[in-house]
């Protein structure tokens, strides 16, 4: 029981040192489409994690890649952090509820968890900056979030297929 | 791809579509004289008019920011921030959608919009 904990937690802090790197190499070296449209590789390691491990450990995966790479790149307590924590936190909720509820497979949560995030973002902005038109860049999140989200569901697919072939929980 | 996969597709374009159509009819009824606004937090910092073309500055919480107008269109330019999205936006037309929502700099806290009436 003890090894398996030691285990879990070897891979939680793996998972999240790779969810970091990911996000920093996202946001600095790949370009930024018009609205805002991103790739959301990271949203991958959240995949990997709640399908390998469980809901928490995706949880604290999540949390930590916001936490931890926003200090890293200087940017904590600032609005983009707050903006991406809300994100965060709404892309797990439906993550969750995709998980224990509906029971979707896996490409279903990630174009799910790529709205949410999109739609968290966008809601904190209508809130903090008061700027309620903000919601018309939505329709255009959902539609981007389909490729992204196949991307990423794709790539989290085949990883998970090389993994738990090769790895023993 | 399973079958909720096509479903979750289905439902997402049918939404995106629904928004799509309520944008375009909300627009159609908002033709008209138009002011631009460059808005700081909650506050005007100055409204501009959008048939004289001219270039402005300003500053916001990150550093200066500047805006152009030109043939009905505005943009922002030289941006004193890390992400650029604000200039990757390019040019937009008053006349379309997307001058309501306007171009916003996080960062800096800054919204250009332009809206019908004062």
């Amino acid at each position: 029981m003890r090894k398996n904990q030691t285990k879990r937690l070897m891979y939680i802090t793996m998972l999240s040192a790779m969810a970091i790197i990911i996000n920093i190499f996202e946001s600095t070296y790949l370009p930024i489409f018009p609205f805002g449209i991103r790739f959301g590789l990271a949203n991958i390691i959240a995949l990997i994690a709640i399908e390998l491990l469980d809901v928490k450990a995706m949880l604290s995966v999540n949390l930590m890649r916001v936490v931890i790479g926003n200090l890293l790149r200087g940017l904590i307590f600032g609005s983009t952090f707050w903006i991406s924590l809300s994100g965060v936190v709404l892309s797990s909720i439906v993550l969750i509820l995709c998980k224990k509820v509906l029971k979707m497979p896996i490409m279903s949560m990630s174009m799910l968890s790529a709205v949410g995030h999109s739609t968290g973002q966008v809601l904190m902005v209508m809130l903090f900056y008061n700027q309620e038109s903000m919601w018309m860049i939505l329709p255009y999140l959902l539609l981007s979030a389909i490729p992204t989200g196949l991307l990423t569901g794709f790539t989290a697919k085949s990883a998970l297929r090389l993994l738990k072939k090769n790895i023993r929980m | 791809m399973k079958k909720k996969d096509w479903i979750v597709i289905a439902i997402l374009v049918l939404v995106a579509a629904i928004a799509f159509g309520g944008m375009y009819l909300n627009n159609m009824n908002n033709k008209g004289d138009k002011t631009g606004a460059v808005i700081y937090g909650s506050e005007v910092l100055f409204y501009f008019d959008v048939n004289k073309n001219a270039t402005y500055e300003f500053t916001g919480d990150y550093g200066k920011m500047h805006l152009e107008v030109k043939d009905g269109s505005f943009r922002v330019y030289d941006v004193e921030c890390p992400n650029q999205i604000c200039v990757n936006m390019g040019w937009l037309d008053y006349d379309s959608v997307f001058a309501q929502v306007g171009i916003t700099c996080l960062p800096n806290n800054i919204a250009v919009i332009c809206e019908t009436g004062e």
